[in-house]
């Protein structure tokens, strides 16, 4: 049997709104709620000014360090020069993620561009964060173009990548990073032939530049107390081995429809997850995680 | 910070000129058709009216800013449907199936549950595609994705929809 949808959608959705034309809608209404919410606003600002204000009083007089500054900090003395990952005004070349995501671009040495892209995807029912890391070098020098896109959810996966580039003054430059470092690193020792120096992440990134070409390096993560959390090396590949995906058991039920549309459920949640913050970093990528997966549940729920 | 209205899509600002429309004239022109939009977006027209309504007001508020006053209300409306059945849509749709049934045929109830399970992105190209008799291209730049993706989707949703007729 044909069935002319496209037909019987439109009989079928001009029934549903036939009665919809009476309504009880008025401009005036409208007026009116927006003269409450001004109201509301003016309220809302008046308080949060009086509550700036009390913040700001009572860190002077307790002589408070500063109270934005969240990151975590190193508690110890890490061995050898410190070297600063510097944050750059997003430059986004093309992203190699087709759906909606959150990208974050530094500098390493002036020499290299690194640019990291965090989005999700979902395996079998189950969300999982998947991030691409791209290498470039800083213009004019040539690109050293590394793009590599790894899945990984905490620790499960993590990677070290190599790449260089032909800088005209410097010569020869080689780059080592190491991504995938879980939220709970502090920073990075990095072990370069005799010399060391160390680096905090961002979004879960480290690069050193090396001059070390018989492959004699070495980074080990810490948290804040100087704990070690993990150890790479020539001899010791980065931990957690190959993605492992697990199955959703109420996924296996789905018909083929509904598998084909539940990716749409996961973007849709994620854009709003990605909408409420400005510059995401690694804690506020994890609370979207649990945000996507419970709406997922709930719409695989509704066909259980 | 933006909402998720603004993600979807940021009004177009300032200094391009739009037709001179006051905005009564605007609700009075439009209010309608985006109910029935909302209607069939959310199933309830007592919720649908609520939707509408705070949709009005964020174009109110921009109005001096809006310059496709329409096209802007119009993605509001679906960005606002789509919130709303993220937190309460599954229980008010067996509600709405309540309703429909008293007045409306097997096969009409039977669409609109249909309607009503497909996931937000395909329930809302296929309303506006065969309700609003809106182009590929207006799809498109209402919902901020790429034609290909309009046609795609459009193409799943009437196959889901044709599957589960059958």
């Amino acid at each position: 049997v044909t069935i002319d949808i496209e037909r019987e959608l439109r009989l079928a959705m001009t029934a549903i709104t036939a009665a919809a034309s009476d309504s009880a809608l008025s401009a005036e209404a409208v007026r009116y709620r927006v003269r409450q919410r001004h109201r509301r606003r003016l309220v809302m600002r008046s308080a949060m000014a009086c509550g700036v204000v009390a913040t700001v009083f009572s860190v002077a007089a307790t002589g408070h360090e500063d109270a934005d500054d969240t990151s975590i900090k190193p508690m110890t003395v890490p061995a050898g020069d410190r070297v600063e990952l510097t944050p750059k005004q997003p430059w986004l070349p093309l992203s190699p993620l087709d759906k909606p995501h959150s990208s974050t671009t530094f500098g390493v040495a002036g020499r290299f561009t690194i640019t990291v892209w965090t989005s999700m995807f979902v395996y079998a029912g189950n969300v999982v964060q998947q991030r691409c890391v791209s290498v470039a070098g800083t213009d004019p020098v040539a690109d050293a173009g590394t793009t590599n896109c790894d899945q990984f959810k905490g620790k499960e996966r993590q990677t070290t990548t190599r790449a260089t580039l032909d800088d005209p003054v410097l010569g020869p430059l080689d780059l080592w990073l190491w991504s995938g470092l879980s939220t709970d690193v502090a920073y990075v020792e990095f072990q370069d032939g005799d010399s060391s120096s160390w680096e905090q992440p961002i979004d879960g990134v480290v690069a050193f530049v090396t001059k070390d070409r018989q492959g004699r390096t070495a980074g080990v993560s810490y948290d804040r107390d100087g704990n070690e959390i993990d150890r790479v090396s020539p001899l010791a590949p980065p931990p957690g081995g190959p993605f492992q995906p697990s199955v959703n058991p109420k996924w296996e039920h789905l018909s083929q429809a509904d598998r084909e549309a539940l990716p749409e459920i996961a973007s849709d949640a994620l854009t709003d997850c990605l909408s409420r913050y400005n510059s995401p970093d690694d804690a506020e990528w994890e609370g979207c995680l649990p945000r996507v997966q419970a709406a997922v549940n709930e719409w695989l729920a509704a066909r259980a | 910070m933006p909402t998720s209205d603004d993600v979807e899509m940021a009004p177009p600002r300032a200094a391009v000129a739009r037709p001179a429309v006051d905005f009564d004239q605007f609700f009075t022109a439009v209010g309608p058709s985006m109910l029935r939009l909302a209607v069939l977006m959310v199933g309830s027209r007592e919720v649908a009216e609520d939707i509408v309504q705070e949709s009005f007001v964020r174009v109110y508020e921009r109005w001096d800013h809006v310059v496709n006053p329409g096209g802007y209300m119009r993605v509001v409306v679906i960005n606002r449907c789509r919130s709303w059945h993220r937190f309460r849509g599954r229980a008010h749709r067996r509600r709405m199936l309540g309703d429909l049934s008293t007045s409306h045929d097997d096969r009409t109830i039977e669409l609109a549950d249909l309607l009503a399970r497909l996931p937000h992105r395909r329930r809302a190209m296929v309303v506006l595609r065969f309700f609003e008799q809106l182009s590929t291209r207006e799809i498109a730049t209402a919902m901020n994705v790429s034609e290909g993706t309009v046609k795609s989707t459009i193409h799943r949703a009437l196959a889901q929809l044709r599957q589960e007729l059958t």
